[in-house]
């Protein structure tokens, strides 16, 4: 029955009730939103990371090196040559190094020249055909499969640069021999293909605008690979000799896992000093990045405390100012037999339903904010965010609920210590 | 059975009132009569506890309620007492039939439902009380305070709200619930009419100051 009667006294003066639930609405909704998106970032972040201690690249921004070779977000700071590259993977300290070539792009998803070992970094699932294992030979991520329409045994042309309107090699097109399952990392977002891939495609090119011996060598070496096509061995053994023997070619950055601590430590400083490239701790430059981000959310944050904490002053301003009206009704109701305990519970339930009913609807908004987000975050990301329950709004939550009862704690305990016979007789 | 003996009653910096003793037997009915100031409500309000007298005994029942605690007393009120007031309190924001069931020691909609035929107020129940006239307020109001079967009604100031014609009405309908009840009905009020329909009487005397 006090649920009853806490329920339509809200519901009877819906103004009232409607701002304090707006206020508590909009603060809810912003923070929710800002909880989901960091949440989900730095998860998507982390989770995209695998255990790569290092990248190693061209020199440039640090943190636009992670970005483009990890996370595949920014464009590349530049290419190394691949007998330096070689010279480092080889060290005794690397446990893995994956070599990775890129710049090419198909209808805005990244063509990515790697290794077998990118794939069983990331734990890559197929879920048609089979991995590449010859030049040209593409396999897609599930994102690009669905957005593309790309099927098996699909050919496309990859566009130089990372936008659409750059220039088509329609002189190599790619061949889909492999679909990967989803497995929300990057992997979902690319279009992976040899290394070799990825020379033969510019090295063309180049050398229609005339250039080195070795390009052409090489670009012949894989031309007579696609005659002898059937001969696996033998294709492999050409393939291993070449990434020996073509050391001018040039890859754009190198994943690297550490077998010690240590080496993580050590090897950026010899790498950075010693040689013309950079090694960049990825954790270390994402936490960078997130702790800039950090300090815009930290605002928006207070801007939405301030919103929360106005909402608990007017649901106790309209709780304490309707209890004047009330008091003839509260009285009534200890004449029929409600204990005070019984008025202190009515009206911290009051507070408690609005509070909940702000919580619900902000919880709404931070959606369907996050669903209209959805569409860029595509595009921005690589990524859509999960629509789902964060942990932390478990707290937001508990939160919101204990600033409705905070808020409606005074006008409760008024109501509980009224005098019955007094305002029956006014 | 209501019984009261050497009542007395003391406001902050006020003289102290002594109150005749009471007794209402079961179907029985008192009318307590007194100008203004003289004390009536708050007679009414030491008998449904809502106040505590300064010295004296009220015995409802087999229960002496001037040594209950507060707590005890609003449920002993809620279970046992029936209280119609001048103004017809209602919540506002509930219907008619949701006021009637409001207290938690109705027995049953039922209940509510044979009460409110017997009234005539049936057709009001869906209805909210503002949509109400003060005479079907006040019916509903005498409604509200059976619905616990109580053993002990209360009024004050029943009609003075009320046009002749709805005066004689609800005090019969109130006298007549009382009875079925089996209720001791006591009635506070300075206003002449009521004194037509019940024949025992005890006027309160001036408050000297």
């Amino acid at each position: 029955m006090l649920g009853k009667i806490a329920w339509k006294n809200i519901i009877r003066k819906p103004l009232n009730s409607a701002l304090c639930i707006c206020l508590l609405l909009f603060g809810v909704g912003i923070i929710s939103l800002l909880l989901l998106i960091q949440d989900q970032l730095e998860q998507k972040f982390s989770n995209d990371l695998k255990n790569i201690d290092l990248v190693v690249g061209a020199k440039g921004s640090p943190l636009q090196l992670v970005l483009s070779a990890v996370y595949h977000l920014d464009a590349p700071t530049g290419n190394v040559k691949l007998a330096e590259a070689k010279e480092i993977m080889n060290k005794p300290l690397v446990k893995v190094a994956i070599p990775l070539a890129y710049g090419d792009s198909y209808k805005g998803y990244r063509i990515l020249g790697t290794t077998d070992s990118y794939l069983s970094k990331y734990e890559a699932k197929l879920r048609e055909g089979r991995i590449f294992t010859e030049a040209m030979e593409a396999v897609i991520g599930s994102d690009v499969a669905a957005r593309t329409g790309l099927k098996m045994g699909d050919v496309f042309l990859g566009t130089h640069g990372e936008v659409q309107e750059g220039h088509v090699h329609d002189d190599h097109p790619y061949t889909v021999v492999g679909i990967l399952e989803k497995s929300n990392s990057v992997l979902d977002q690319l279009l992976l293909s040899n290394i070799e891939s990825v020379w033969q495609v510019h090295s063309h090119h180049e050398e229609h605008t005339s250039h080195v011996d070795s390009l052409h060598a090489t670009t012949l070496d894989f031309d007579h690979d696609h005659e002898n096509h059937d001969h696996e061995h033998d294709h492999n053994h050409d393939h291993d000799d070449h990434v020996i023997t073509a050391d001018s070619m040039e890859i754009t950055a190198i994943l690297i896992e550490c077998k010690t601590k240590m080496a993580v430590l050590t090897m950026p400083r010899i790498i950075n000093e010693q040689t013309n490239m950079q090694a960049v701790l990825p954790a270390l430059e994402i936490n960078r990045l997130f702790h800039m981000i950090g300090i815009g959310a930290t605002t928006m944050k207070l801007v939405a405390g301030g919103i929360m904490f106005m909402a608990g002053f007017s649901v106790f301003f309209v709780l304490y100012n309707r209890l004047r009206e009330r008091k003839h009704e509260l009285a009534l109701m200890r004449s029929l037999g409600y204990r005070p305990r019984d008025l202190f519970l009515l009206l911290l339930l009051e507070g408690l339903i609005m509070s909940a009913m702000g919580f619900i609807l902000g919880w709404l908004l931070s959606r369907l904010g996050l669903f209209f987000l959805n569409k860029d975050a595509q595009h921005d990301f690589n990524f859509q965010f999960d629509l789902g329950w964060v942990s932390q709004e478990t707290w937001l939550l508990i939160l919101t609920l204990v600033l409705g009862m905070l808020a409606a704690l005074i006008p409760a305990i008024r109501a509980m210590k009224m005098e019955v016979s007094e305002t029956l007789t006014k | 059975m209501i019984t009261t003996k050497d009542l007395t009653y003391q406001y902050p910096q006020s003289s102290k009132i002594s109150f005749p003793n009471i007794t209402v037997h079961p179907g029985k009915a008192l009318l307590i009569t007194g100008e203004s100031g003289c004390g009536k409500t708050t007679l009414l309000h030491l008998l449904s506890g809502l106040r505590n007298p300064l010295s004296g005994q009220i015995k409802i029942g087999e229960s002496a309620i001037t040594n209950f605690t507060p707590a005890k007393m609003d449920q002993f009120r809620g279970s046992h007492i029936g209280m119609v007031f001048q103004n017809a309190h209602f919540i506002e924001s509930l219907k008619l039939i949701e006021n009637l069931l409001l207290s938690p020691f109705v027995k049953s909609r039922e209940k509510a439902e044979k009460v409110a035929k017997r009234l005539q107020i049936e057709e009001f129940l869906n209805r909210y009380p503002r949509e109400l006239s003060v005479g079907q307020q006040q019916r509903v109001n005498i409604a509200r305070a059976v619905m616990n079967e109580p053993q002990l009604i209360l009024a004050d100031e029943p009609t003075s709200a009320l046009d002749n014609k709805n005066c004689t009405k609800v005090i019969d309908l109130l006298i007549d619930e009382a009875q079925k009840n089996n209720a001791a009905l006591i009635v506070v009020t300075h206003d002449d009419r009521v004194r037509a329909e019940i024949k025992e009487t005890l006027e309160l005397a001036p408050l000297v100051l």
